[in-house]
């Protein structure tokens, strides 16, 4: 064990680590500014923990409904040995299809394995190096259910993508199975850049294979494929999506996860997020101790945080109680660029500090609003 | 969003209480608008769940659908009671006499108006419209021709509420956000229960962040919807599903009848405390006195709105699902064109939005020092042309060029133009000539001229507009073209049974 992962291990206490998934790191790039969040992704806690221990909101509860109907669609679509995906990615690709191959990677690992994913990767692996180089006179068309390998901040991640399609010249194609609708030709914007950025995972990492052996990374498109139910049916389609610029974003931003020692090193001693669970496995760690150790990391909270992170709740507090602008929303924060608290904007505005030389323009401009805003008060012409 | 409002915000947060923003309505309230809270079942695009509708504050209607098989029944009633609402403003009409450009005609006296909670309700409902109108008519089932129509109904209030200034189909939150500004984020600002709070606190309450803090106590709080939250799901809503599905397997009728009247008990107490929100933020617009703008907006409303009936009668085929290129360039015009109408004439009627505009730096105001009512120009043709002068001294940062044209709120009609802009001691002298307005040198308005030392803001003139040319309704018969071809199977209505 690497000394950064007995350090990582240190702050995560006693519970099994987290991984990342395709999820997690679309999130990151939500908000990459956020130090606590990397930190406390890559030693892999359990943040919808805290926030349950915290007795906070919970924002990312899943709805069992939602994700029933999530796996019932992605069964319709993969049932068959992936029947009803082929005419779908022969018209969105157009795959010539003709003699379409289709292999499940989960039906090769037995459930009594104790690493199905690693198996799975393997499987995986060899099955796209070699379609990759045309070894065999059966090159697999359609791949469900992979495992690919990611290397974020220096760890190994699994992700699994749920289908891999790889064309007859030699490009491979990330294929998501999504169940929000795409209506008269058009997702939700939000859900569509959200399922773009998990999907520039999911080519990253199958570039990184590929590399492994030589292969250059043009041979993923950025092109993906999402399959979303058509309209107001549960009819799917299949919608070409160029994630170019997701790819870009993702990438280069775990690149910087690469400081994670850096964070480290800010951390001071015996810092650790463990819950420390008794015996009927309820945490025993006192919630202040918690938001202490928290509040050693720097978080970059901003209203949009509970669309992504479970702390959303707790961050808000500690920007609330700090009074920071950033709470206000991103207006307010840009609008004041330069001044970070409520408190000091106030002071500057009134008069009561004195502005100092990058705060010259802001205070000025406040000051001015707020001219503007008696006169309203006295003058209501 | 502007200085001024990131300024009252930070006020709001600081001092815990709600600050006023615009203290004119620029929107119409109707006497009787049809209050609609609507909910749709996670997963499937837009199933309703529920739908809780009236214009009685002490009388909602609960519409409900079953969890699985055909929520036609639901949509039919639905139907028929927004149907009716929409009939009831048709009852009286008045006679407009021709003008230059148009025929005489009649115009109905009133017109529909649908509160909504949320911007996500106004989608959700956009989206039921473009679900609805498609779904072909069958005359055994005389329920499916008022779907359709209410699918239509449904997509033209949606695109009116696209309109800037239309009040036919209303966000609550939105128009909340016009008057008032909460000491959260905007983003927070989309929940009408903690919006409210801080805007009108329960009298006990200490401030209306405290207020705020307590609406979001995850043992009451209830969202507005249209998306319920996962715990409600998971908690209540999932067991209820398994029991009708179970029930509807066993084909046990009574256990089903038993399960949905449950469903029915447990959505009315969820939507309940928006409803009585929703009525408590109309109370509170009401009390706003209206812009001088708003009557005419609403005329607009009417017009726009006797046009659809019309339409409806004469042709009523559904909308395209998606505008073609002539189309969607007319819609992006009108949209642009109302967006640029609805603030300047927001600009000319209301002295809060003019302190917003001072603060981004696209208005300016202040006294006028000097004044040359005489000042004439030579024209083209070598007449003399009467071009009074005035100069204003303003502390406003003034970011504006010479030849800038301007609007001033004490005249409307008139244009003034920016001759010269000089810094002088704080202050900024802008020296501005009358160019509309003001009459002929023998036919002179001098109403138009402002007596010095009165207090002026002057805002930049909205751009002449002319609606570009585009090809006539009856030559873009795309523009009504009905159904797409994907139409058929467009919905799992009448397809029967998804169950696994
Ligand atoms: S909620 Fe907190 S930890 Fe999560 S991303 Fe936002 S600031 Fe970072």
């Amino acid at each position: 064990m690497s000394s950064l992962d007995a350090r990582l291990g240190v702050l995560r206490g006693t519970a099994p680590p987290i991984p990342h998934n395709a999820r997690t790191l679309a999130a990151l790039t939500a908000n990459p500014s956020c130090d606590r969040r990397s930190l406390l992704d890559a030693a892999g806690i359990d943040k919808d923990a805290l926030a349950a221990h915290l007795g906070l909101p919970r924002p990312l509860r899943k709805s069992q409904l939602a994700l029933d109907y999530g796996i019932a669609f992605e069964r319709q679509i993969t049932a068959q040995a992936g029947a009803p995906l082929v005419p779908l990615l022969r018209q969105a690709l157009g795959l010539t299809l003709s003699e379409v191959s289709y292999e499940d990677v989960n039906s090769v690992g037995s459930d009594d394995d104790k690493s199905p994913l690693k198996l799975r990767r393997a499987h995986t692996r060899s099955r796209i190096l070699s379609a990759a180089h045309r070894r065999s006179d059966d090159p697999r068309t359609l791949l469900d259910h992979p495992v690919l390998c990611l290397t974020v901040a220096g760890h190994q991640v699994y992700l699994e993508p749920d289908v891999i399609a790889f064309q007859r010249d030699g490009v491979f194609h990330v294929v998501e199975i999504k169940s929000f609708p795409v209506i008269h030709g058009q997702p939700d914007p939000i859900k569509a850049n959200a399922a773009l950025t998990q999907a520039a995972a999911y080519v990253l990492a199958l570039r990184e294979l590929l590399a492994g052996d030589g292969l250059p990374p043009d041979r993923v498109s950025d092109t993906v494929i999402l399959v979303n139910p058509r309209n107001f049916t549960r009819h799917p389609t299949a919608t070409p999506f160029s994630a170019h610029k997701q790819i870009k974003y993702l990438s280069r931003h775990l690149d910087r996860l690469r400081r994670l020692p850096q964070l480290l090193d800010k951390l001071p001693p015996n810092t650790t997020f463990d819950l420390a669970p008794g015996p009927d496995q309820r945490p025993t760690r006192p919630r202040g101790e918690l938001v202490a150790a928290l509040a050693t990391v720097r978080p970059y909270y901003t209203p949009g945080c509970r669309h992504h992170c479970d702390l959303a709740f707790h961050c808000r507090t500690e920007a609330h109680n700090q009074g920071r602008t950033a709470a206000l929303g991103t207006a307010v924060r840009d609008d004041l660029a330069g001044i970070d608290t409520i408190a000091t904007a106030l002071a500057l505005t009134d008069g009561h500090l004195h502005p100092s030389r990058g705060q010259k323009d802001i205070t000025q401009a406040l000051r001015h609003a707020q001219r503007i805003h008696a006169d309203l008060q006295t003058d209501p012409a | 969003m502007s200085l001024l409002t990131s300024l009252l915000r930070m006020r709001a947060a600081h001092t815990g209480n709600a600050q006023r923003a615009s203290q004119l309505r620029h929107l119409h309230l109707s006497d009787q608008p049809l209050m609609l809270l609507a909910l749709k079942q996670t997963g499937p695009a837009a199933r309703p769940l529920a739908i809780m509708l009236g214009t009685d504050p002490h009388r909602p209607r609960l519409l409900v659908a079953p969890p699985s098989g055909s929520t036609a029944p639901m949509l039919g009633t639905l139907a028929d009671a927004v149907t009716a609402y929409i009939d009831a403003c048709q009852r009286h009409s008045e006679h407009l006499p021709a003008t230059s450009s148009k025929p005489a005609r009649r115009r109905y006296t009133d017109a529909p108006q649908i509160l909504v909670p949320n911007p996500q309700t106004v989608q959700h409902l956009k989206d039921l419209g473009d679900d609805l109108r498609f779904r072909s008519v069958d005359d055994q089932n005389p329920d499916s021709r008022a779907v359709q129509r209410l699918g239509h109904w449904l997509t033209y209030l949606t695109d009116r509420a696209d309109l800037p200034g239309s009040a036919a189909l209303i966000p609550m939150t939105s128009f909340l956000g016009m008057h008032w500004i909460s000491g959260q984020s905007p983003l927070e600002d989309e929940d009408l229960a903690t919006l409210l709070a801080w805007i009108d606190p329960p009298r006990h309450a200490a401030s209306g962040r405290d207020a705020a803090h307590t609406a979001e106590d995850p043992a009451t709080y209830r969202p507005a919807g249209p998306a319920t939250d996962a715990a409600f799901d998971n908690d209540h809503l999932v067991p209820l599903f398994d029991a009708y599905a179970h029930a509807r397997r066993q084909a046990q009728g009574q256990q089903q009848t038993r399960t949905l009247q449950e469903l029915d008990r447990l959505l009315a107490t969820y939507m309940q405390p928006t409803w009585d929100l929703m009525w408590q933020a109309y109370a509170l617009l009401q009390a706003l006195p209206e812009a001088k703008g708003t009557a005419r907006r609403w005329d607009q409303e009417r017009t726009a709105f006797t046009d659809e009936c019309n339409y409806l009668a004469q042709d009523g085929r559904p909308r395209p699902a998606r505008d073609h290129a002539v189309a969607a360039a007319v819609r992006l015009a009108r949209m642009e064109h109302a967006a640029t109408a609805f603030a300047a004439e927001r600009a000319a009627d209301d002295p809060f939005v003019r302190a917003e505009l001072r603060t981004t730096g696209e208005a300016f105001g202040g006294p006028v020092t000097t004044i040359d009512p005489e000042h004439t120009l030579r024209g083209p043709t070598g007449r003399a042309q009467w071009r009074p002068r005035l100069t204003v001294s303003t502390p406003d940062p003034v970011p504006m060029e010479p030849g800038q044209l301007l609007a001033c709120h004490t005249h409307p009609n008139a244009r003034y133009k920016i001759c010269e802009v000089t810094p002088a001691d704080g202050d900024t002298l802008v020296e501005l000539e009358i160019t509309a307005g003001m009459g002929t040198v023998t036919r002179p308005n001098h109403a138009v001229l402002p007596e010095a030392g009165a207090f002026l803001v002057f805002t930049i003139a909205p751009d002449h507009y002319r609606m570009p040319e585009f090809p006539a309704r009856d030559q873009t018969p795309w523009t009504h073209g009905g159904p797409p071809a994907d139409h058929p199977a467009d919905s799992d209505e009448g397809e029967g049974e998804e169950e696994q």
